[in-house]
């Protein structure tokens, strides 16, 4: 995996894991935050219903008040005595008094008497049929007024044997109340009793007359006369909390609605500004984690690419970095370098040196390769002169052993034919030996197993020996000697065999000859030579009695190998040779 | 968290997801002024049509939204509402309230193809037009033809006086041409012909002692219901014995509270019964009671039976196209009213029937011709 990648992956995960954090913290926050906004607005929300209840209720009941004293005032003979003077008092009332905008005096049959403003052509109109027109002390429902068009409401006083009628204009509702519910979305409105708004926050209501019955709260809260709160109110398709409070006296509502939109826009304005913290956070982590990642990935590259330079061979680098970290590391990694270039100097002086040593070292060799070659052909050439000498000695030995037979022939003697006749094996022992060198592949040794089951094979054949009568039996290791010891023992043998041969078994009788040769762990070797034939004659003496062929092997064994001979005539004859296998060096 | 996101989302989307959820209807009415009482009663029928088609799944799965706009009963400000309307993409409108509002407004609606349907425009001038008006109204020509009829054959009436209220002029000159043709056609005459401005604090005295000052059988007033009482009022103190005739435009409930004894005996044609004791009718009153308080005026079952005519015409063409609208309402032709049926002509006028009424005790009163 690269740096970079795990860099990358770290980095996103620690984002993740942030922002699950965080979002998970800023989510019950976040409700926890709405939920008690929406509580303290449903409670601003009551205690303002309840504020503007009030107003209302003592705006209804301060022009009854007005009215009355002015009733009071119309029917005192002592202070107004006459029609002028009545239709003056009402004037200045109305005056004082704007939101009475009409004020009539019906008669007993319902026929104005007195309407102020002034209106001629409306005196002695029959408003009999007229809600307002009643001698009891009453409030109407509101109406709309055909003549100013504003929602009106009477007050009807007894006046007299007809009544006094005040007309006032709940345009000036809204003036007297203050209503306050800057609520987007939302509204404060006082209603009729038929749930008509007369003034309200939202101007398009009171002026478009809306009716608000369709509201649950409203039948609810004039059938119980108290306070009706709801949480899912619908009006005109807009949900929300609505608080319907009726009005004393006058059976009016204040109605105060806040949409679920407005809460809810509050909430997903709250949700937009911890999205935007959020989305700042995670921008600002993020570009503050390129920068230092692309700061701390330069610094690498950098570092990379000086070290590829060094690579290449270049130690002139130099690397600038921003972070300490990465100062010590640099610092260290220079250091390095240095050290590195030092030893590379060194190594390329010591590789130069020794560069030369092996330019001499070559030319030696060539020399050498020559002068091999020249010792190689020497040796060869060595080689085949010596195997042609053991060559020619063998054939001048044959050469020797064919005079030997011929003087042999013509010799009139026994003893000087046998005399001849030994002298022809022991030629020919020694002959064998050089045509075992020159067969063999290092012209120094021969192997002794070859050369003694060969020579005994010869001896039998010259002393022309009944095989099946003389049997030999031979237990021998293979051993490799060189000539200055194969010769002498191939006599030593010679010897000791052709004794055997001559006299073990005498007068046909059959025997057998057993020849062993073995080399011991200390290097010495054993050659034993034994017959079960007759054996020595009592009181025989080797040193003594034995003839030249038993004193020349004695002496060979003893002298020439200097080696050990030990005899036995127990049951036959018996000779072992003990010698050491080194006692000559090699001279090839 | 999903909630969060998906406020969110709607709060991105709202805009794009409103105008294809919902179909827009404009309503131009007199919810202030002289008229505002009918143009409030004419409003709550739409509000109350409105609740019940959006109730039962809207119009081809589309929420009704109204857009109201007050034109105070006056051309101008009906004809700003209207071009208000259009730039908002409001492509049906019901409204106005009077027949001189509704001819300001005639050029720009057939310009704009702005469909629009008067439940309570009566006017003449508005009939026999290929338009984009469809009239609710039985035209001014036919009932004021069919009360001339009758005051001139029944009551033999051979002088009347006329009084007008010329801030609806188109109405009121229809009404008083069609009127005095029948009186002169058997013979009468037309002795006086006073007119007034309602919104210029009329003088009722006056207006009551020229219309009798030529000493008539009868005098026809065409008039809203404040100024008809009041006029009524003035005449009968001066004289008890003339007939009074009115067009239907003065009929409402306060035309009664103020004008006193004075109105009994007033005659008129009415398309609608406020006391019309069916099924249909009774179950209207009583859902409009019980969610606006009071009962219905005659306009609020005409402004009713416009939304649900509108409702039937976006259904049956299967579109939100005035032209297509217009198309299928003319195509078919017959439709069912909340106290009876009625049909409209290739000009999208109304004809349905009428009834004579007069005012008997503070009661209206229909009467056997």
């Amino acid at each position: 995996m690269k740096l970079r990648s795990s860099i990358r992956l770290l980095i996103s995960g620690y984002i993740t894991a942030f922002v699950a954090i965080f979002g998970l913290v800023e989510y019950l926050q976040t409700g926890r935050l709405v939920d008690i906004i929406l509580r303290n607005k449903l409670n601003d929300q009551l205690n303002i219903s309840n504020t503007i209840a009030e107003n209302v209720s003592n705006y209804i009941r301060h022009p009854f008040e007005d009215l009355n004293e002015l009733n009071e005032v119309l029917q005192d003979p002592a202070v107004v005595k006459n029609r002028v003077e009545t239709e003056k008092y009402i004037r200045i009332f109305i005056k004082n008094n704007p939101s009475f905008e009409k004020i009539q005096i019906l008669d007993e049959k319902g026929h104005i008497e007195i309407i102020i403003p002034e209106n001629r052509s409306m005196l002695g109109m029959d408003m009999s049929k007229q809600f307002y027109f009643t001698r009891n002390q009453s409030w109407s429902d509101t109406f709309l007024s055909q003549e100013t068009g504003n929602t009106d409401v009477t007050i009807t006083l007894p006046y007299k044997k007809g009544c006094l009628v005040g007309f006032l204009n709940l345009a000036t509702l809204s003036r007297a109340i203050t209503l306050q519910a800057p609520i987007e979305g939302g509204f404060i409105s006082v209603a009729d009793r038929t749930g008509t708004v007369i003034t309200s926050t939202d101007r398009k209501m009171s002026d478009e007359k809306i009716n608000l019955r369709s509201m649950t709260g409203i039948t609810v809260a004039q059938r119980n006369g108290n306070i009706f709160k709801d949480e899912d109110t619908d009006i005109y398709g807009r949900r929300g909390y609505s608080t319907v409070i009726p009005v004393s006296d006058s059976g009016w509502l204040v109605i105060f609605f806040q949409t679920r939109d407005n809460l809810e826009k509050i909430e997903a304005e709250i949700t937009w500004i911890s999205f935007i913290v959020i989305a700042s956070i995670i921008i600002s982590l993020a570009a503050t984690t390129f920068i230092i990642v692309r700061k701390i990935l330069g610094s690498i590259n950098r570092i990379s690419e000086q070290t590829k330079l060094i690579a290449d061979g270049n130690y002139n680098i130099s690397i600038e970095t921003v972070y300490s970290e990465l100062e010590y590391f640099t610092r260290n990694f220079m250091k390095m370098v240095k050290d590195i270039r030092e030893r590379e100097d060194i190594i390329k002086k010591q590789s130069e040196a020794l560069m030369e040593t092996n330019r001499l070292l070559e030319e030696s060799n060539s020399d050498l390769s020559e002068s091999n070659t020249i010792i190689e052909r020497s040796l060869k050439e060595k080689e085949i002169l010596l195997r042609e000498l053991y060559h020619r000695t063998k054939n001048n030995m044959q050469v020797i052993n064919s005079l030997l037979v011929l003087h042999s022939d013509s010799a009139d003697s026994d003893d000087v034919k046998n005399a001849f006749f030994k002298m022809k094996n022991r030629i020919q022992t020694m002959s064998l030996v050089h045509q075992k060198l020159y067969q063999s592949q290092d012209l120094s040794s021969i192997s002794m197993k070859e050369y003694i089951t060969e020579l005994v094979n010869l001896l039998l054949v010259s002393y022309e020996t009944d095989t099946e009568r003389t049997k030999v039996k031979y237990d021998l290791q293979d051993i490799r000697l060189i000539f200055d010891i194969a010769v002498p023992l191939g006599l030593f043998l010679n010897e000791l065999i052709s004794n055997s041969l001559r006299h073990a078994f005498p007068d046909g009788r059959k025997g057998e000859i057993n020849i062993s040769l073995k080399k011991s762990d200390d290097a010495s070797i054993m050659l034993e030579v034994s017959d079960n034939g007759i054996g020595l004659p009592q009181g025989f003496s080797l040193e003594k009695n034995s003839g030249i062929g038993l004193k020349t092997a004695l002496s060979i064994g003893e002298l020439q190998l200097d080696g050990m001979v030990e005899t036995d005539s127990t049951g036959g004859f018996l000779c072992r040779l003990t010698f050491s296998g080194d006692i000559y060096s090699l001279r090839i | 968290m999903l909630r969060k996101l998906l406020i969110i989302m709607i709060m991105i989307n709202t805009a794009a997801c409103s105008d294809s959820d919902t179909v827009k209807i404009g309503i131009i009415t007199s919810m202030s002024g002289k008229f505002a009482d009918h143009g409030v009663l004419g409003r709550n029928g739409i509000i109350l049509a409105v609740d019940e088609i959006n109730r039962n799944g809207g119009i081809n799965g589309r929420k009704i939204v109204t857009v109201i706009k007050d034109d105070k009963s006056i051309p101008e400000e009906a004809f700003r509402a209207a071009g208000e309307l259009h730039s908002e993409g409001i492509k049906f409108i019901i409204g106005p309230f009077i027949t001189g509002s509704a001819t300001a407004m005639l050029p720009l609606i057939n310009e704009k193809h702005i469909l629009t349907i008067g439940p309570t425009i009566a006017g003449d001038n508005l009939s026999y037009m290929d338009d984009y008006f469809i009239k609710l109204f039985p035209s001014t020509k036919d009932t004021a033809v069919a009360l001339g009829r009758y005051a001139s054959g029944k009551k033999r009436v051979m002088k009347c006086a006329a009084i007008c209220d010329l801030t609806n002029k188109p109405f009121s000159d229809s009404w008083y041409g069609n009127f005095a043709e029948m009186i002169r056609s058997s013979g009468g005459q037309m002795s006086a012909a006073v007119n007034f401005s309602s919104d210029k604090k009329p003088d009722y005295g006056r207006i009551a002692r020229e219309a009798l000052k030529s000493g008539p059988d009868a005098i026809l007033i065409v008039a809203g219901s404040l100024d008809l009482a009041y006029i009524c009022q003035k005449i009968r103190k001066k004289d008890r014995n003339v007939l009074l005739f009115t067009a239907s435009w003065g009929v409402t409930s306060d035309l009664i509270t103020n004008g006193g004894d004075s109105v009994n005996g007033l005659l008129y044609y009415l398309p609608f019964d406020l006391n019309d004791t069916s099924e249909t009718y009774t179950g209207f009153k009583k859902r409009f009671n019980e969610r606006f308080g009071v009962n219905p005026g005659f306009s609020t079952g005409l402004y009713y039976e416009a939304m649900k005519l509108l409702d039937e015409g976006m259904i049956k063409s299967g579109s939100f196209e005035p032209d297509k609208v217009k198309l299928k309402l003319i195509e078919t032709g017959s439709f069912k009213g909340i106290q009876r049926d009625y049909s409209i002509d290739r000009y999208g006028d109304v004809h349905r029937p009428f009834f004579l009424y007069t005012i008997r005790e503070g009661n209206m009163t229909r009467l056997n011709e």
